[in-house]
């Protein structure tokens, strides 16, 4: 805590009632509170931030320049920075520029604050990384809505890293671990599962964001259990969509029944999530899965300082077009023939003919796997 | 905002981000600030120090804005700009119209102040 600082040492969270902020309504939810820094050179602005700031149930901690602000941010924990842009010694570039270039701090969302004089500047700072910017003189609306945003997508961003730590990376971190990184790739045979839900674009414009956000992630929890219990990897997660593989990056006993069994669980965790939502008198959604089998690009791709395990290829393509063809014939589970081909007698698999699939030359034979 | 050097609605949007106790503690920061900043300016004028002046009026201007002074603000951009070109040149007129408007925006404050 910066002592100099009277608003800094009060005790967070305090939100006395009937003072004028708590009384505007119509913005939005409370955001749950996050710790802030707020780093800037003018004590006035200093003051004004952490006050509207800690208004809304937020700690937060000032310092007056940028080179204090860096230390801060390596000493200790913080969900959001609020950052000036003009400040003598070390401005706002060069703060910024420091917290983009260290591994540690990259995933801080920074808003930086400025006067509207300055709008190249704030143009130039988003190109660098910054999340968002708030102008000067602070509305306090914006301030709340900016400060709200950015810690809601920092703590998606925080909640998908640790899925797919939890439940992917170990296979991942094992591939790394044994063969070395390696940009390199090769073809291997895997089943792709991809999933995702229906109508969703509709789902997010009829309720706030924060009831979108807790929807997708538990909706997230439940698929990844599903999908990691029966020996898969979530590799992507985009938007509402999942890629998950069987079989790559390590080899598994029988992917296709795997992928097959994954997803026929996945159906009926979505079932029992739609019965805890209607309960609560919220939405209910329905979820398309298409799975493909054969010959995929594996490897590594991106940079060596952020690389991913992906696969490429028709392969993929094929598991995509299989997930949005749900969407035409009505049923939840479409798989590819070399899917089928894979699956024991035990397992339920009926024709769905052929199908014209986008980007396909030739029709394709689709199966679909009853549930219910 | 002809005559008024507080901006009425600047500074009912000020007054919404705090409670009384506060505001006078904002008051207070402000017109303890401007001073110095004010004397950041002057020195940095008679010294030729560009980057001082431009720092200075880059604050006050900014505070200005904040507390709904908005008439301040607009004048202390203006010397912020003079010294952003790289010279002082028209700076000497310029920090006379600020320093005239500051006093006139101190006043209003105290009273501001004393009315909540």
């Amino acid at each position: 805590m910066n002592n100099n600082n009277p608003v800094g040492n009060n005790p967070v969270g305090n939100n006395p009632a009937g003072n004028p902020v708590s009384n505007q309504q119509g913005y939005g939810h409370f955001t749950s509170p996050g710790r802030l820094l707020v780093i800037d050179d003018n004590k006035v602005m200093r003051l004004l931030l952490a006050r509207g700031l800690e208004q809304e149930g937020h700690s937060v901690v000032m310092v007056e320049n940028g080179k204090r602000g860096l230390e801060m941010l390596r000493a200790e924990h913080f969900d959001l920075v609020l950052l000036d842009i003009q400040m003598p010694e070390m401005d706002g570039f060069q703060v910024l520029e420091a917290i983009t270039g260290d591994k540690n701090l990259r995933e801080i969302p920074v808003i930086m604050t400025s006067s509207l004089d300055e709008i190249d500047g704030v143009a130039h700072c988003i190109e660098m990384g910054a999340e968002d910017y708030l102008f000067k003189p602070l509305n306090p609306i914006m301030l709340r809505a900016r400060i709200k945003s950015s810690l809601e997508k920092k703590r998606l961003r925080d909640r998908q890293k640790e899925l797919i730590k939890k439940f992917a990376a170990s296979e991942v971190a094992d591939d790394l671990q044994d063969k070395g990184f390696n940009l390199g790739g090769q073809m291997i045979e895997a089943t792709v599962m991809f999933s995702d839900i229906r109508s969703f674009t509709t789902i997010t414009e009829s309720q706030p964001a924060p009831v979108t956000i807790e929807l997708l992630n538990n909706y997230y929890s439940l698929m990844f259990e599903a999908i990691s219990g029966h020996g898969g990897v979530v590799n992507q997660i985009v938007g509402d969509g999942i890629m998950a593989l069987f079989g790559a990056p390590a080899p598994i006993e029988n992917p296709q029944a795997s992928a097959v069994r994954a997803a026929l669980e996945m159906i009926e965790m979505v079932e029992m999530f739609n019965m805890d939502q209607a309960s609560r008198g919220k939405v209910q959604i329905k979820i398309g899965i298409g799975i493909a089998t054969g010959q995929v690009v594996a490897g590594y791709t991106g940079t060596m300082q952020r690389a991913t395990y992906t696969c490429v290829g028709d392969t993929v393509n094929l598991a995509a077009r299989l997930e949005a063809y749900t969407k035409v014939i009505g049923q939840p589970i479409l798989i590819s023939e070399a899917t089928r081909n894979g699956l024991g007698a035990d397992l339920k698999v009926e024709s769905a003919g052929p199908a014209e699939l986008k980007g396909k030359t030739q029709a394709v034979n689709v199966f679909f796997v009853p549930v219910g | 905002m002809t005559d008024n050097p507080i901006d009425p609605e600047a500074w009912e949007t000020f007054k919404s981000m705090m409670d009384a106790s506060f505001l006078a503690e904002m008051i207070d920061t402000y017109l303890s600030d401007a001073p110095m900043l004010i004397e950041q300016m002057r020195s940095g004028i008679a010294s030729s120090n560009v980057e001082l002046v431009r720092r200075a009026a880059h604050s006050l201007k900014s505070n200005s804005a904040n507390i709904g002074a908005l008439r301040l603000a607009g004048v202390t951009r203006e010397l912020e700009m003079i010294a952003k070109g790289g010279g002082l040149d028209g700076a000497g007129p310029k920090f006379e119209q600020v320093t005239a408007e500051y006093s006139v925006v101190a006043t209003a404050l105290e009273a501001l102040k004393n009315e909540q």
